[in-house]
């Protein structure tokens, strides 16, 4: 009876031993690749201020989250691989987004300053066509 | 694989797909931005991205139709972030460029403005010294004051229409504050100073226009340069299978694939080319022709020396076959030493092997 409790006890502490080592993640290389995405994720997060991608950081959060679980449990399909794809795809397409939506702000700003310059050409010109006229008559006038 | 094959792959796969279940909304979005008119710049201007999406799309097809929803919706997924990627790479080379555009425009009119605001000036001093004079009584004995003061004035009008305010401003100032005093003068009712002060005036607006003259023909003539320059130009775009681009002192037209490989010979179905390049030399008889042959950087160094300087004589032969005078061309071979791509690639090499002929403006 003593023997087949140390028995169980045994087994039980061989299951809960080979579970812990099964709660972290399943190597160093799984670890390196959540945290860079991890880190990549908050940096994103800080630079769309503008919320441009606000969704795409929501399914990037949760899509982490998935290959953070899965990396703790083996399972028959490479879950944790698809799910750090679909995070590093995220990652990517937001960078580019964000990239997108800075190069959209600052051509913008330029075509404002454009406009801006065409406008005081433009009164400039007019300016000087008042001017022009006046100067003639007042020629035609000194000159009579 | 290339595009073409996953995109065949894809469509098989979505024909199958057909008898089966139908497509998710996920897939459908793809599907309609892959084959909306904007798709195919993404194809062509990012491929890689373009090529990864339609692998991925591929996947999703082939297990939605094994009935494996999770890894369809996956490889849907990675389709559309792919081709969001590239969307949005595009969407910032597009702003890059828009940006681009503005500031040289705006450059431009800033430019145009200060030019302006010159002439403005010029024009407010004017009109001020004319409303002054204007505003004054004629009395007694002014009259001649006033004619001496409008001819001076008219002196000074005469100067700025050869530009003397630029190309002899110290002149033109001299004879504005001789106008200036000779108006104080009018005002203080002192006719004897203002025929003074207005005949001096005359005289500096006179030498002002005299020291401006020879300038301003010359710059008239660099505007009439710059003008034929830009009509060469032009007509150099014409030329089937030439590109032309414009220099300070000319226009270059680049021909490619004129010889067979190794050869110093033109190929016949050429000819038409270097006809219309003929005829270009004719309309601008003005210019002379400097005809560069050059190489890529496969061969010996002398070898690729000489096949240019041969193919450079062979265009100068057929030019002059047609009309063009020797006496306006020079021919040069220059080999591998002046590459325009890399010649580390295919596209690059061709890019490298081909004659320039150089329109070289008359010198002013």
């Amino acid at each position: 009876m003593k023997t087949q409790l140390l028995t169980t006890v045994i087994a039980g502490g061989l299951l809960l031993g080979s579970l812990s080592v099964e709660a972290k993640p399943r190597n160093e290389q799984q670890r390196d690749e959540l945290n860079q995405a991890t880190v990549a994720l908050k940096e994103l997060t800080v630079r769309d201020a503008g919320n441009v991608v606000t969704t795409e950081l929501g399914n990037a959060e949760a899509w982490l989250k998935e290959a953070e679980s899965y990396a703790k449990k083996r399972r028959t399909r490479d879950e944790f691989r698809q799910a750090l794809d679909r995070v590093n795809a995220s990652l990517a397409l937001m960078s580019a987004r964000l990239d997108a939506s800075d190069a959209q702000a600052v051509a913008q700003s330029a075509s404002d300053e454009l406009a801006e310059a065409e406008g005081n050409l433009r009164q400039s010109q007019m300016e000087l066509q008042a001017l022009t006229e006046k100067r003639a008559s007042l020629e035609k006038a000194v000159t009579r | 694989m290339n595009l073409r094959t996953i995109a065949i792959a894809a469509v098989l796969a979505s024909a199958a797909c057909a008898h089966a279940q139908p497509k998710t909304p996920d897939m459908v979005s793809y599907e309609e931005r892959r084959d909306s008119e904007a798709g195919e710049q993404i194809i062509e201007g990012y491929p890689d991205l373009a090529q990864a999406a339609q692998q991925h799309y591929a996947a999703a097809l082939s297990a939605h139709e094994d009935g494996d929803a999770e890894l369809a919706a996956h490889h849907t997924k990675m389709a559309n972030m792919s081709w969001g990627t590239a969307t949005a790479r595009h969407e910032a080379q597009e702003s890059a460029l828009v940006q681009q555009q503005a500031e040289s425009k705006r450059k431009e009119t800033l430019d145009a403005l200060a030019s302006l605001n010159t002439q403005l000036q010029v024009e407010r001093d004017a009109v001020s010294r004319l409303d002054r004079i204007a505003t004054l009584e004629a009395k007694e004995g002014s009259f001649k004051a006033r004619d001496d003061l409008a001819s001076a004035m008219l002196a000074i009008k005469e100067a700025e229409t050869v530009n003397a305010r630029e190309y002899a401003t110290s002149l033109m100032n001299e004879a504005d504050e001789l106008v200036d005093a000779a108006a104080v003068a009018l005002e203080a009712g002192d006719n004897a100073a203002v025929s003074k002060k207005s005949a001096a005036a005359k005289k500096k607006a006179l030498q002002a226009k005299s020291a401006a003259a020879p300038e301003y023909t010359k710059n008239g003539r660099q505007i009439e340069l710059d003008r034929k320059r830009r009509k060469l130009f032009a007509d150099a775009g014409d030329i089937r299978g030439g590109s032309a681009s414009m220099t300070e002192g000319g226009v270059t037209i680049t021909l490619h694939k004129l010889f067979g490989s190794g050869d110093a010979t033109v190929d016949t179905d050429k000819h038409g080319e270097l006809d219309a390049l003929a005829d270009l030399a004719s309309k601008y008889e003005g210019y002379t022709l400097v005809i560069e042959g050059h190489t890529d950087n496969r061969g010996g160094s002398n070898r690729n020396i000489s096949l240019s300087q041969a193919r450079a004589d062979a265009v100068v032969a057929h030019l002059s076959r047609k009309g063009v005078s020797p006496a306006r061309m020079t021919a040069t071979g220059r080999g591998a030493a002046s590459p325009v791509a890399n010649n580390k690639t295919k596209t690059g090499r061709a890019e490298n092997r081909r004659i320039e002929i150089i329109f070289v403006e008359p010198r002013s």
